[in-house]
């Protein structure tokens, strides 16, 4: 996609690209996949790695923005024209409690939602494989399950 | 490139994790006849990148979305 394009729909989120950092890299990869998974397709293909979700093809968009501008300046923000409704619905669910700048929130979630997409069909085999996804994956299995719960309960990302 | 594919790779997994995680795949994967996407398991225990799995979706139907100033 054109990467000033995809640098207007992050700038909805962010305020500054910085693509060195990992938690950054790692917030666009879920955001993106997020709108995916909410119909809000902006063309990436996503596969399952150890962080969740992941497209090297979004990565390399996203570095080719923060090549060509620096923290966003001259990039405006940018609407799904055809999705307007649901976009504004996603910024705020993403904005409730700060889950966009929450990494643990973001990568649970999305991998959630891809596993569900998958097949998984139980919560069960979708927390036992997020656990596994990656050896130094710490967090308890109680925090994962207040998510998912929290998630299905508000509906919007289900 | 070295940059880009940090975020991949995980030089510790461990083979046992790559067996686990594979059945575990193949096990879901099945699952997706009736889904409108396909999904692809590709696994690599190359221990040079260490991936340990992958799962790659490919959609049948690529619906994208037009865009305008906010």
């Amino acid at each position: 996609m054109n990467p000033i394009i995809l640098g207007g729909i992050l700038r909805n989120f962010y305020d500054s690209l910085d693509m060195a950092q990992f938690d950054m890299r790692l917030k666009i990869q879920k955001v993106v996949y997020l709108m995916k998974a909410k119909d809000m397709n902006l063309g990436y293909d996503f596969s399952l790695y150890l962080y969740g979700p992941y497209s090297i093809e979004l990565t390399r968009d996203a570095f080719q923005i923060s090549d060509l501008v620096k923290n966003f300046s001259g990039i405006d923000k940018v609407i799904p024209s055809d999705k307007k409704e649901d976009f504004s619905k996603f910024i705020l669910e993403l904005e409730k409690d700060s889950r966009k700048d929450n990494p643990v929130w973001l990568e649970i979630v999305a991998s959630y939602l891809f596993l569900k997409r998958i097949g998984y069909e139980s919560d069960k085999e979708i927390i036992k494989r997020i656990k596994e996804k990656r050896p130094d994956f710490n967090i308890p299995e109680d925090e994962i399950k207040k998510i998912i719960k929290e998630i299905n309960e508000g509906g919007f990302f289900i | 490139m070295t940059e880009l594919m940090e975020d991949i790779f995980n030089p510790t997994t461990t083979t046992a994790t790559t067996m686990e995680t594979v059945e575990s795949l193949k096990k879901a994967l099945n699952k997706t006849q009736t889904s409108s996407a396909l999904f692809i398991a590709v696994t690599d225990s190359n221990e040079e990148n260490g991936i340990i799995s992958i799962v790659k979706e490919k959609e049948e139907v690529d619906i994208l979305l037009n865009f305008e100033k906010a």
